[in-house]
């Protein structure tokens, strides 16, 4: 069960594929944003907590209402990454590359030989348990259907991006401004020249090489801006974010009325 | 925790009150609602499953940021209504209260002797493991800070809604359209002009006999509506409807 190629083809043809972080270990939040049109779910274990059972419930949730999601995992380990593959999650987010070593350790944790160096088990539940697929034929295509996504969000990864952009299997990178701010030495001054410098240098270089920028955005028109100026990989925040935006705009409409009716 | 924000006198006063449901069985999430300004949650557990100890955990989490809880349950059966009261909930909701002897089962199961027959175990967590009150204090306490929900959402709980109005202990009053068009034979059509009339008969009775009657709303143009029409308590609707509506509204605009 791979999902990866039919992304990357959308991505190709500059049709938008939208993804969104899940924060909270519910497989129940999946499905809704799945059915509401998210393309790919990004579990985010670097800053949350998932159960490894609780991850494989979400990676069935999301499969079975037509989705596919990829696990942010706080580094490159290769044996968390290969058993968060063999749940069958699509695809690998590591945040904070600093250097093409890493970058490199995460496509060798994610891939089978002869691109990586992945244990391979062929009877996992991305192998769909060893039904429909050989086992050579599972191992080439999870080599070319998994999603590896980079993020950078530091001096070191930004002064290293050539090299990390050479390396073929990278899909995606991100970019994580608070974290590059902080690196810079300004945290929290995004409009920096230095880091929006930085930041115009990531983009820029990466769709020199044909790979996606994949931007974060939590408001519509931010996205509407985005989705014209030519991105096609766009995240939409977090279930927590949404959750928390969309009950403060609730409550906040009802207190100011509250408040011009002098009721409190 | 029970009484903390004597929610009661509140719902009982009129004051301006915010609810949510809660469908999905996660802390953070009711954290998030806390955080944001929600007075009470309603956990949904009459169409959505919650384990036990989850729903302990849920209870508590709302306890760290001082937020009220309730519990729709899906039937009146006392021992499990007097299980969740024992976490610490401030309430029990109940769908679809047919009549009177139901209305009052509900209170039976929420509140001690001498208002009601609920089993008395004074070191729960609701009385703080019996650690801040004598047991008799806590008896007291509980009775007079706990509430109670009906839903009216058949015929029957119609015909008898007068009889349920007149059980002090019935604090609120909620309503179903979508069961009650069903219970009238017209499922599906809650913008019946007969299915109008009722609702709104129902609220206005449930308001001069001095119940809280929570009105729902899914846009910031709803709760509006709902405030200039004089509700003093609005609800959200749940998690999902906010997260759902959250997510269109951002993919909607990606993918026109």
């Amino acid at each position: 069960m791979f999902h990866g190629k039919a992304i990357k083809e959308k991505i190709k043809n500059g049709k938008p594929v939208v993804q969104v972080m899940l924060r909270f270990a519910s497989p129940e939040i999946v499905e809704l944003m799945a059915l509401n049109g998210v393309d790919i779910v990004i579990i985010d274990n670097e800053h949350y907590p998932f159960d490894p059972q609780t991850m494989i419930a979400i990676a069935r949730a999301v499969n079975a209402v037509g989705g596919c999601c990829v696990a942010r995992l706080p580094n490159a380990e290769p044996a968390r990454i290969a058993q968060v593959m063999d749940m069958g999650i699509d695809g690998v987010w590591l945040p904070s590359c600093e250097n093409y070593e890493e970058a490199r350790a995460l496509v060798d944790g994610m891939k089978f030989p002869p691109v990586g160096k992945r244990g391979f088990c062929p009877i996992v539940r991305s192998a769909d348990y060893g039904k429909g697929m050989t086992p050579s034929e599972f191992a080439a295509k999870s080599n070319e259907e998994s999603l590896c996504f980079i993020q950078i969000e530091s001096k070191s990864g930004v002064e290293d991006l050539d090299r990390i952009l050479s390396i073929e299997d990278i899909d995606s990178v991100a970019i994580g401004p608070s974290d590059l701010s902080a690196s810079y030495g300004f945290p929290g001054d995004y409009n920096n020249p230095i880091v929006t410098n930085a930041i115009k240098y990531i983009k820029s270089k990466t769709r020199a090489v044909g790979k996606c920028d994949g931007g974060m955005f939590h408001t519509a028109e931010a996205m509407a801006k985005a989705v014209a100026s030519g991105e096609h990989l766009v995240s939409i925040g977090s279930d927590q974010q949404i959750l928390m935006n969309r009950t403060k705009l609730m409550i906040s409409t009802i207190q100011s009325w509250r408040e011009n009716h002098k009721i409190s | 925790m029970l009484g903390r924000n004597n929610i009661r006198e509140k719902m009982k006063n009129k004051e301006p009150l915010i609810s949510c449901m809660l469908r999905f069985p996660v802390p953070a999430t009711m954290e998030i609602l806390a955080l944001a300004g929600v007075d009470l949650v309603i956990i949904d557990n009459e169409h959505y499953p919650f384990n036990p100890q989850t729903l302990i955990d849920l209870v508590r989490a709302a306890d760290v940021h001082g937020m009220a809880t309730c519990v729709r349950v899906p039937n009146c059966e006392p021992t499990r209504i007097a299980q969740i009261m024992d976490m610490g909930v401030d309430g029990i909701m109940v769908p679809s209260v047919d009549s009177y002897e139901e209305a009052m089962q509900l209170v039976n199961a929420v509140k001690y002797p001498p208002l009601g027959t609920r089993g008395f175990c004074p070191i729960t967590r609701a009385a703080s493991y019996g650690m801040k009150m004598k047991p008799d204090e806590f008896a007291a306490f509980s009775n007079e800070k706990s509430f109670v929900i009906v839903q009216i959402e058949t015929k029957s709980g119609v015909a008898d809604l007068e009889k349920i109005l007149s059980i002090p202990d019935v604090d609120v009053i909620e309503y179903g359209p979508s069961d009650l068009a069903a219970s009238y034979g017209m499922p599906g059509h809650n913008d019946d002009p007969q299915i109008q009339t009722i609702v709104n008969e129902i609220i206005s009775k449930a308001l001069s006999a001095g119940k809280d009657v929570p009105y729902m709303v899914h846009s910031p143009e709803a709760a509006i509506e709902a405030l200039e029409k004089g509700f003093t308590h609005i609800s959200l609707g749940s998690d999902q409807q906010m997260i759902t509506a959250g997510i269109r509204a951002l993919v909607g605009e990606v993918k026109k």
